[in-house]
């Protein structure tokens, strides 16, 4: 019987840190489109954009393969509901850092100068979370080789907590952004500051779902 | 006398057909992972399936022989018996080139126990019903018991090597002790109510001391030749630390791959020889006997068609099995292999005909049970079932068929 060929499945961690890299992708372009807003630069936040629904796309063709490939086994190493739902979370990580390219088009907004320090600090955490994630993403393939114990285990489980951190100082720094342009509410048009706000909005949505896919890491790597 | 070198032909190519496609398993994930070259898997594979077949081989053989259907009932017409094996090995022959044609999995042993059945019934309800209701027991309880050590084997590297600090110190000391296990089992089996062929006895106390004092030595031969490879500085990357245990490992399944050979070579030769040897004793003493043992020469034969199966078809087998072993590192691999053997070696000395593919299946289950693999096709899994249900129903049907149209042709002439 030539069995063992086409006994096993193939494992879904290469292609989940695949799918990882290409969410991280997208978030990495927050930082160009940021700098084309403040240098005013309207025609590259539409290159841009285009770039971003590429990659975004590129992303959910990883993710639906994922899927299929999962379909067709069984017994696997990691829960299948945590792994469906850590795949879900990094896809809509990729939609956030979309939708915040789809805002920068909408409106040729002008972000006063004097915030543009704060704004960069806020925006770089953001892409920090979600290299973060990337970082742990990479880990998945040692771990399945130990089994999900040890040392490494550990260690990226305490990984896991830091990016917890991560995120609150994301939100501190969207405070600080954000208590900025309020007080300067008497020099700013109302639509301005309402498109200011959506900017904090959705930024911190991309550093929300990335920490919300790593507590499902953490239930990969914990339960089966 | 046509029968009789149909039975020796058909015999001789079950043997070469379990050599191609069984071993294969064995040995591939050896071939695949680069341990051992082709030629020395073939020539491992060779010694080892040969002695299992000839030291441990016996037993089964007994089974397969007069252990479903009762020889006696041939006593006064014992051309009967002839065609009937016949009948059953060609029957089995036939369903396992059908199953590969269409490359759906099929069990060597299941095929022949259903064959034998079929001849037992269409002779005239002459199967023993008691002896068929164990062996099917014992393919339920084989990959079972196979899966749960193989759990067990593997939560213990987990735990011990894996999870520890220092995974390459821990390999280093336990690879020894792996090593003498299997010898310590391998062993066992031999001495204890073994080597009837030799005419050797030994009783339980002295087997095991025997059996300590060998696997002792290989430990210790173990222990040295392992140290020669032993290199261990602890590295900060896990992926060097994690690939020094995996070197370790590779060795170790060299030495299961063995043990599997062995194992499989003691209960799937019957598969082969077990019909030969009823049909030959018939010619021999022109009667049916049941006293007579399994000769030399018959598990012999078997052993040579089976090495020789491997040497020429089994090449292109385990070259197909090397490009997609990807998936199954060697501790996994040297778990399954060490519980599916141990789980056909007890069959094989209680004369039980199992599957030796289905007890790797089991462990192999019993192996991603404690998370040690990625996961397993559902599609290939149905197909092992399938193939389960449905092998003894048409191989017996088959011999039916055969039998019949033989008799016919029998009665003519």
């Amino acid at each position: 019987m030539r069995l063992v060929g086409k006994f096993f499945g193939a494992s879904p961690f290469k292609l989940l840190v695949e799918h990882t890299r290409e969410v991280h992708e997208c978030v990495k372009l927050v930082r160009p489109l940021t700098d084309a807003l403040m240098a005013r630069d309207y025609d590259k936040i539409e290159a841009l954009h285009h770039e971003m629904s590429r990659l975004e796309h590129e992303a959910d063709l990883t993710k639906a393969e994922i899927r299929d490939n999962m379909s067709k086994m069984f017994l696997l190493s990691v829960g299948r509901y945590q792994l469906d739902q850590f795949l879900s979370l990094q896809d809509n990580v990729a939609d956030a850092a979309e939708d915040y390219a789809v805002v920068l088009l909408l409106r040729k907004t002008e972000v006063p100068p004097e915030l543009n320090e704060d704004f960069v600090a806020f925006v770089s955490q953001i892409v920090l979370v979600s290299e973060h994630l990337l970082s742990l993403s990479e880990e998945l393939s040692l771990l399945e080789e130990t089994a999900f114990t040890g040392a490494e285990a550990k260690r990226v489980l305490d990984s896991i907590d830091n990016i917890g951190a991560e995120e609150w100082k994301a939100d501190k720094l969207q405070r600080k952004f954000a208590r900025g342009f309020y007080k300067m509410e008497d020099q700013l048009e109302p639509i301005t500051i309402y498109f200011l706000d959506k900017y904090c909005h959705t930024l911190s949505e991309i550093a929300n779902t990335a920490e919300k896919a790593a507590k499902f890491l953490r239930q990969l790597i914990v339960k089966r | 006398m046509v029968f009789l070198l149909g039975v020796i032909a058909i015999g001789l190519y079950m043997a070469w057909n379990i050599g191609a496609n069984d071993v294969a398993n064995a040995m591939g994930t050896s071939v695949g992972s680069k341990s051992l070259t082709f030629r020395q898997a073939v020539v491992l594979a060779a010694i080892f399936e040969f002695a299992g077949a000839v030291l441990v081989g016996t037993h089964v053989s007994e089974t397969v022989r007069k252990g479903i259907v009762d020889p006696m009932h041939f006593v006064d017409n014992p051309q009967l018996l002839v065609v009937g094996m016949f009948a059953a090995l060609l029957a089995s022959a036939l369903w396992l080139n059908v199953a590969t044609f269409f490359g759906q999995p099929v069990s060597t042993t299941h095929s022949i126990v259903g064959s034998i059945c079929g001849m037992g019934i269409i002779a005239g309800g002459a199967v023993k019903w008691h002896m068929l209701g164990n062996i099917m027991a014992s393919w339920l309880i084989s990959p079972v018991a196979s899966g749960v050590m193989a759990f067990l084997m593997f939560r213990f590297i987990t735990r011990r090597i894996f999870a520890v600090a220092e995974p390459g110190r821990a390999v280093e000391k336990h690879a020894p002790y792996f090593v003498v296990l299997v010898a310590f089992i391998l062993t066992l089996s031999l001495i204890y109510k073994g080597l009837k062929n030799l005419h050797l006895y030994c009783p339980l106390h002295t087997a095991i001391i025997i059996a300590v004092a060998i696997s002792a030595v290989a430990g210790g031969v173990a222990y040295l030749l392992f140290k020669r490879i032993a290199n261990h500085t602890p590295k900060p990357i896990l992926e060097d630390e994690l690939a020094y245990v995996a070197s370790h490992f590779k060795y170790l399944q060299i030495v299961t791959a063995c043990y599997v050979a062995f194992a499989h070579g003691a209960n799937d030769v019957a598969n082969a020889v077990g019909p030969v040897a009823a049909v030959t004793e018939v010619y021999r003493t022109g009667e049916v006997t049941m006293e007579v043992a399994v000769p030399m020469w018959i598990l012999l034969m078997g052993g040579v068609g089976i090495v020789f199966g491997l040497a020429t078809f089994g090449r292109r087998v385990m070259e197909t099995i090397g490009k997609r072993i990807t998936e199954i590192t060697p501790s996994r691999g040297f778990s399954a292999e060490i519980s599916a053997a141990t789980a056909v070696l007890v069959c094989s000395k209680c004369g039980l005909p199992v599957s030796t593919t289905h007890a790797l299946v089991g462990a192999v289950i019993g192996v991603g049970l404690a998370r040690g693999i990625a996961g397993l096709r559902i599609k290939t899994v149905r197909q092992i079932l399938t193939s389960w249900i449905v092998t003894v129903p048409i191989t017996a049907g088959l011999t039916m068929l055969i039998f019949a149209v033989a008799k016919w042709f029998v009665l003519r002439g």
